[in-house]
């Protein structure tokens, strides 16, 4: 019941800090709640599959994906790019802290320590950037199949500027 | 209208979206897509972050034109208005002239007042700390850290310091900063307030955009802002360290 309640506080954090992040980025004010929501969606997952796979890899690329997905389906409803939205929402995953801790290793001469955090940051920014690329492959098909009447009634315009 | 009025549209539009950070994939359709709804056709496009070339073939005449871009802050607002604009270009609603006139105006958009940016990045800062498992006391020092931290950085960017030197000089502010309000107040913990505040500085989007850009085979651009990315983290972790070590060699002895 606890990690539960842990879960839903840290989905209310990451909402907050990634709707910071939004003004940072000068987001649009209508895009905001959306992309917090996505970032939020992104954290919540990272935990809970954390626990499950007890990989930090494995954990953020679910949470990408998740996040991903969310802002592939947002962007459509909504009509806006979906940069808008993906890139504030992927901001509770990236990989800050580990850039920042096989940095400071490297300068203590821990070079021990500065490799294991540098591979794992690497492999965390590739999870998230496949988990991009894979999520656009799971809508687009998603797209293709269910959507098929309606595509072909406007003329193929459809979906123009939401990739 | 002459092909060169077309192309010089797209490239405007096509830089603005560059500079606020768009993907280059998301560029290069973008300038395709205005070109095209001016009738041109035979549209070529190479585009890199550091610099966009493009031709067009209307009415007979083929321009090529050259544009060095350079980076600026991220700007989300310019992206979805031009993505806007170039729809309502394909349907041929504004004309050529009412078009440059409209993109005067995105690229006009600046950023949110300082006031806010600083407010926001403390509130992201201590959120940040939250979420990375940080004490109630270390957060609130973490929002601190964070709004002064980006409150130099605002500044320091008016004087002209720009690129490698702000990303040192953030490093070095969020490590002073923290070191000292925890020690002035007596409690937190600072790992805990670095790690949450230093997420306003490190480029993670910049590295994950690079891989992103990589796997879409723009390898010219994933490799250029991976490097971007790394020399910002070498300056913010040189800055914190550097405090770090000054820091622990007035307490005696060293890192």
């Amino acid at each position: 019941m606890s990690t539960f309640i842990n879960l839903l506080l840290n989905f209310f954090y990451a909402f907050i800090a990634t709707m910071c992040f939004c003004i940072l980025f000068r987001c649009p004010k209508r895009a905001v709640p959306y992309a917090g929501f996505c970032g939020a969606l992104a954290w919540f997952t990272y935990l809970l599959f954390l626990t499950a796979y007890d990989s930090v890899v494995g954990a953020t690329f679910t949470g990408a994906l998740a996040a991903s997905l969310a802002s592939r389906f947002i962007s459509r409803f909504k009509k806006m790019p979906i940069t808008i939205t993906l890139l504030p929402g992927i901001i509770p995953l990236v990989p800050g802290a580990g850039m920042y801790f096989t940095m400071i290793s490297l300068l203590q001469e821990d070079y021990k320590n500065a490799v294991y955090k540098g591979t794992e940051t690497l492999l965390v920014a590739t999870a998230i950037a496949s988990a991009v690329i894979i999520a656009a492959s799971i809508y687009n098909l998603f797209d293709s199949i269910f959507n098929k009447n309606r595509r072909s009634k406007k003329d193929g315009s459809v979906a123009e500027g939401e990739e | 209208m002459k092909a060169i009025d077309i192309l010089e549209l797209a490239m405007y539009a096509g830089r603005i979206m560059l500079e606020s950070g768009a993907e280059v994939y998301r560029v290069e359709d973008t300038v395709a897509r205005i070109c095209k709804s001016f009738g041109a056709s035979r549209i070529e496009c190479t585009i890199t972050v550091t610099g966009m070339d493009a031709s067009i073939c209307y009415q007979g005449e083929t321009v090529t034109l050259i544009q060095r871009v350079r980076k600026k802050e991220i700007n989300l607002t310019k992206i979805e208005r031009i993505n806007q604009l170039s729809r309502d270009l394909a349907q041929g609603e504004p004309d050529i002239q009412k078009a440059k006139e409209l993109l005067d105006e995105i690229n006009a958009i600046r950023s949110y007042k300082a006031v806010w940016l600083v407010l926001f990045s403390g509130i992201s800062s201590a959120f940040f700390c939250f979420m990375f498992k940080g004490r109630i006391e270390s957060s609130i020092l973490a929002f601190f850290t964070g709004a002064l931290t980006r409150l130099v950085l605002i500044l320091l960017a008016k004087a002209g310091f720009t690129g490698f030197i702000n990303d040192l000089a953030g490093g070095m502010l969020i490590s002073f900063f923290s070191i000292s309000l925890s020690s002035f107040f007596n409690t937190g913990n600072i790992n805990e307030i670095i790690i949450g505040s230093i997420m306003i500085l490190v480029p993670g989007v910049a590295i994950t955009n690079a891989i992103l850009d990589i796997f879409h085979q723009d390898y010219i651009s994933g490799t250029v802002k991976a490097v971007d990315a790394l020399l910002t983290i070498v300056a913010v972790s040189a800055g914190v360290a550097i405090v770090f070590s000054l820091s622990n060699m007035f307490e005696g002895g060293f890192l």
